[in-house]
This record gives C-alpha cells, structure tokens and sequence, in this order.
C-alpha cells in the first residue's frame, strides 16, 4: 500500500527525516508512535505528496507520492493533525462540497456517522469547536469508504466518548477486507486496541516497526534485589534505563531475553523479577535520556 | 510600509516648503503629506494594534492594555497631529485645515478598520478624495478664514472618533462584533499559534449570520444537488469565499474600477492639463494588471485549504488547471466590469470635470 525509501526531508537546514524506510502491506493498521517534533506529521505529508521529500521515495498504491493519480486519490483518505475548511459553509454544505468530487460517495454512511457523532449539519464551520471541526475532518475522509485511511492524531481533540465512538467506528472499518489505516497518535491505549503494528519514530529514523505483541516482548522492565549492595557501576548491556539504590536496582530493557534473567541472577546473585510494560511505558522507556533503541523487525 | 509613508511625509513636507502658495502644493499636502500616509501606514499600524488586543493575552495578562494603548497613541498622535502641523508650517498656512483634514480621515478610517463596514468607508473616502480635487482641496488647504467653523468641527469629531477607537481597543473582547474583523497583523513575524488563532477568527467572522451571510446559503446550497462530474470547472468556483463566484468577481472589478479613478485623479494632477493627459491611458494600464493581482492574492487564501483539496480525486495537474481555469475567469469577470465601470465614470467625468479628464 505504502513503501517509503531512505526518505529524507530537512526544512532551512534542519533535518527532519534521516533516511526512513517503512512498508505497510495491504490490511495492516499500523500506529506510528513518536514524540513531539520527531517528524511524524512531515512522513504522513512526504508519502501523501503533501510535501516533496529532499531525498528518498515514496509509493502509494503504486503511484509515486508526488504524482498521485486521481483512481489513487479516490482510494485515499487523510485527516490532518489541523482541519482547516470552509468557514462559512454549512457543516452540511462542507460534506455537499466534498460528496461531489467522489464518484462512490457513500450518503446514507455519512449521515449515519453525522446522527452518531452528533454533527450540527446546520452550523456554520467557522465557529464549531476543534473537536467538531475534528469530527467534521474524519467525516470527510470516511465519505468514499477509502481502502488507505491515513489519520494524523485524529483524536487528539476528540471528549473520551467521541474518541470511543471513533474507535468503535474504526474498528468496524479495519474488519472489512482490504482496509489499510496508517494513524499517528499520542494516545497509546488507542494504539493498542486497534493497531496490529507499530512503527516508532525518533529523530527522523524509523526505530522499530513490527507486531505490537513483538515489541511488548522485547522491552521489559526488570527488578533486581541482589543479597549485597549494587555497585555505582552497575549496568546491564543494552539498557534503556538502570537506576542503582542500595541492593536493588530497576533496569529496563529494549531487547529482553531470558537468557539475560539467568545471567543477572548468577553474576549478581540476586533474584529477578521481570514485568510487562504497557505502550506507554514503553515508549517512555525508549525516550529517556541517551537511551539507545535499534531496529529489529518482526515479519 | 512605514519607510515609505515616512519618505511621502516628508517629501510632501519639502515640496510644501519650495513651493508655498503653489498650484499643486495642497494636491501634494492632501495627497502624499497626509492622506497617503493615513491610508498606508495608518491603516498597517491600526491592524497591527487590533492583533494587540483581539488576543486572549490582553484581558489576562496584568498590565498589559495600557502601555500598548499609549504606544498606540503616540505613534498615531505622530501621524494624526504632528505631521498635518508639519505640512502646514511648511506651506505655511493656518494649521486647522490640515489638522481637520488628519483627524476626521483618521478617525473615519480607523473606524472603518475597527468595524469593517464597507458603508463606513463611503464617508473616509468622500474626505480622502477631498485632498486631491482643486476645489474641494482648498477647504482644507488654503489657510482661508471663511472654514474656520468647519476646520474646529472637524478636529473635534475626528478627536473624538480617535479617542473613541482607543478606549474600544482597550476593552476589546470576544462578544464584541469588532473582535472578528481581521486583524492583519504582520504575516512574517506571526508564530504559528498566532496564524491558527487568527484563522479561527477570520472563520468566526466569515460565518456570522446575516443578510449577506444568508444570501451566500443559495449559491452553496447547489452543492447538494450537484451532478455534474467530479472534474467539473464548475466545482472550481466554489471554495473561493462565502459569496457566489460571479458576485465576487464583479464586486472586485468595481472596486478596482474606484481604486483606478484615484490613480487617474493623481496622474491628471500630476500632469499640465495644456498638455496632453495619458492619465486615462495611465489608469487604464495599471488597472488592466489589477484584476490578476487580485486573483493571485485570492489564490494565496485559498493556500491553507489545499493539503486537503489536493488529496481530492483529481492528479495534481487536473486540480491546479481547474483552480487557474476558475481563477483566469474571475479575472476575466472582474476586468469586464472595471472595465464598464471605468468607462462610465470616465464618460461622465469628461462631462462634469474640469480640466477634462480625458483630454
């Protein structure tokens, strides 16, 4: 569906994307996670055609980025991280707009989604709220029931039921066949009940991307309480993060193996404990400090 | 824009002093001492200082709207006080035409600005156009006796609309209509967050009910029934603004039409009027160009829609040929009636005018 090559953008001079790499096959609802200012919004843009990457390549559906065809653009849709509409148009008149440019404009769907997501079809846009102006935004790109849906941070000004009630819909979506979602979000608990792959971005590199059940394996947080006092120098290959306070030591780790339990317990004469890390976790784990994460996939 | 409301200032200043008492000084006075900088660097700065205070920052943060209103005021004191006492010391007449002049267009035009009334322009215009004409020119520039009452008058309706803008400034707030008349502010020095804000403003101003609001449901509610196919130029002239595609064109062509009647008007004075007067040709020239600058100014605010527009059914070349192809006609439309509307201005110009316009 959407295969990016050593893409690279920098704006003024800044670097912003570094050679990221990334492929989502047809049927995979894929999270990208990152923090703040990674390039997450800049990777969505570059494979959209938005923005022209200064180096690298992007495909969607076969169409090269820049060069989207129209049967390619009728197959895609995307929710900007801003929706920015026609302020004086009606919300129903916004839809009217948009409707009559798809061919296979689904109206019965969208005034189901408008009745349930509460839209005032009689509103003007200017002055809806940004959550509305969200909604209106999801509405749009849903009308022509699109195989790629790309959403940048669709729920970041959603209430809790509106985002449940996005959720749900998104859910109904991915079970048909052949939908492929690509979403970017800061709210994991999303992520983890409708995404089946992540894909983390930091400083314009791609540092994982694989199953989520993967990279729940392979990060793990471990407790170490040693019969003797932990030496200042205490470190465990590969940590993310290790904290020393007496006999004991919390340590957490981007690439877990049970093999590494037996060694600390045999070197360090200590018993460990090995917990289970939520996504937010995680990915608070892999942006501590100098933290190093690598790219290990998973097929 | 200050720079060169500065370099009019004082080059009207200068040819005030050289040529006291001549045929052309109160055109100059009129044209490039005072009114000239009104309309630019007065209208820029009043912009600006709305931005000031259409924020929430001006009702939260403490200490913030006083010293900002007395900056507000000394810079437009400067416009609207000192320099008509400038201009006329160097013409060397009675101050009390020049400073009339200054402060009823300052004052109209602030709260034109303010309000964003297009009637509220008629009467700024009426006052601006009265610097330039020989005749009416002389009202303010002549340094006569017999418009004292007139000059007083008009110094303290203009104080007046002055102070009365401040104090609205002052005590800007949401619920004020003015609040969502936009604010230019200076694009280049805006962070992010403030274009974001301010492009909500320009929304919750654009969607305010109303006679004109409403009339613009009629040519959106087409969309509805729309069957034409996707690529249709027809789907092009929509998305431009809240009017209808044509409405808008032709009102720009008329305004153009009025913006070219004051550059004929400053290039018929500018030249002898024994000679013969390209004025018409002038106006006609630089109008002719008008109609696609304007266009392109209106695809500049169609920009920010385009990311999501883009990404509609159409290749990239098929999208920008039926935006160009919608903008070629608006430009068409608005040249036809500058066009009409030069024309019979002209025409009855060259009727009623003295010193025939088009001679």
């Amino acid at each position: 569906m959407i295969e990016i090559n050593q893409l690279e953008k920098h704006f003024d001079g800044k670097q912003v994307l570094r050679g990221v790499d990334l492929e989502i096959a047809p049927g995979t609802v894929l999270g990208l996670l990152g923090q703040n200012g990674c390039g997450k919004t800049t990777l969505i843009k570059c494979a959209l055609g938005l923005l022209r990457p200064t180096g690298g390549s992007a495909t969607v559906l076969g169409d090269d980025a820049w060069h989207l065809s129209a049967d390619t653009k009728a197959r895609l849709g995307y929710v900007p991280q801003e929706v920015v509409s026609y302020p004086w148009m009606r919300v129903r008149q916004v839809i009217a707009y948009t409707a009559a440019f798809y061919p296979n404009w689904n109206g019965p769907f969208v005034d189901e989604l408008c009745r349930r997501w509460r839209l005032p079809l009689e509103d003007r846009v200017g002055p809806l709220s940004v959550g509305q102006l969200q909604t209106l935004g999801i509405v749009l790109a849903l009308g022509h029931e699109p195989e790629l849906l790309v959403l940048d941070e669709p729920v970041a000004s959603l209430d809790p039921s509106a985002r449940r009630r996005f959720l749900r819909t998104l859910l109904e979506i991915i079970d048909q066949p052949n939908r492929t979602v690509l979403f970017s979000t800061h709210i994991t608990s999303d992520l983890e009940r409708v995404a089946s792959r992540v894909a983390i971005l930091r400083e314009g590199r791609i540092v994982f991307h694989g199953e989520l059940d993967s990279l729940k394996e392979r990060v793990k947080r471990l407790h170490i309480a040693s019969r003797q006092e932990l030496p200042r120098s205490f470190s465990v290959p590969g940590a993310l993060r290790c904290e020393v306070e007496g006999t004991a030591a919390t340590v957490s780790v981007g690439d877990f193996d049970d093999r590494l339990v037996d060694e600390m317990q045999t070197t360090w004469d200590a018993e460990v404990t090995v917990h289970d890390l939520n996504l937010e976790e995680i990915f608070v784990e892999m942006h501590r400090g100098n933290s190093e994460f690598g790219l290990r996939s998973s097929e | 824009m200050l720079p060169l409301t500065l370099l009019m200032m004082l080059g009207a200043a200068f040819q005030a002093t050289f040529q006291q008492g001549g045929d052309q000084t109160p055109f100059f006075a009129g044209t490039f001492g005072i009114g000239m900088p009104i309309v630019l660097g007065v209208q820029w700065f009043a912009s600006v200082a709305k931005w000031q205070f259409a924020d929430p920052r001006a009702r939260l943060m403490p200490g913030y709207t006083w010293p900002h209103i007395l900056v507000i005021f000394t810079v437009l004191t400067i416009f609207l006080v000192v320099n008509p006492l400038l201009q006329a010391f160097c013409m060397g007449i009675s101050p009390l035409g020049p400073l009339a002049y200054s402060l009823l267009l300052g004052g109209l035009f602030l709260y034109a600005i303010h309000l964003n009334r297009g009637l509220l322009a008629l009467p700024m215009l009426i006052v601006f156009f009265s610097g330039m004409y020989p005749e009416s020119s002389r009202i303010w520039f002549s340094g006569a006796d017999n418009f004292q009452a007139y000059h007083v008058a008009g110094i303290f309706l203009g104080a007046a609309m002055f102070g009365w803008w401040l104090l609205k400034l002052a005590a800007l707030h949401e619920e004020d209509e003015a609040y969502f008349v936009l604010p230019l502010g200076t694009p280049g020095s805006m962070s992010r967050l403030e274009r974001v804000l301010q492009g909500r403003l320009q929304g919750r101003k654009a969607s305010r009910e109303g006679f004109w609001k409403n009339s613009s449901d009629r040519w959106h509610n087409r969309l509805v029934t729309f069957s034409e196919s996707p690529n249709s130029a027809a789907l092009f002239e929509y998305g431009w603004g809240q009017f209808s595609f044509l409405t808008q064109a032709i009102s720009a062509g008329i305004g153009i039409a009025l913006y070219g009647i004051f550059l004929g008007t400053v290039f018929h004075e500018l030249h002898s009027k024994n000679s013969e007067n390209p004025g018409n040709l002038f106006v006609y020239a630089v109008a002719f160009a008008l109609p696609a600058i304007g266009a392109m100014v209106f695809l500049r605010t169609r920009r920010v829609r385009m990311a999501s527009e883009l990404l509609r059914p159409a290749s990239r070349t098929a999208y920008f040929a039926g935006l160009f192809g919608s903008l070629a006609k608006w430009t068409l439309y608005a040249w036809l009636s500058m066009s009409v509307g030069l024309w019979v201005v002209l025409m009855t110009g060259q009727r009623t005018m003295e010193g025939s316009f088009t001679q």
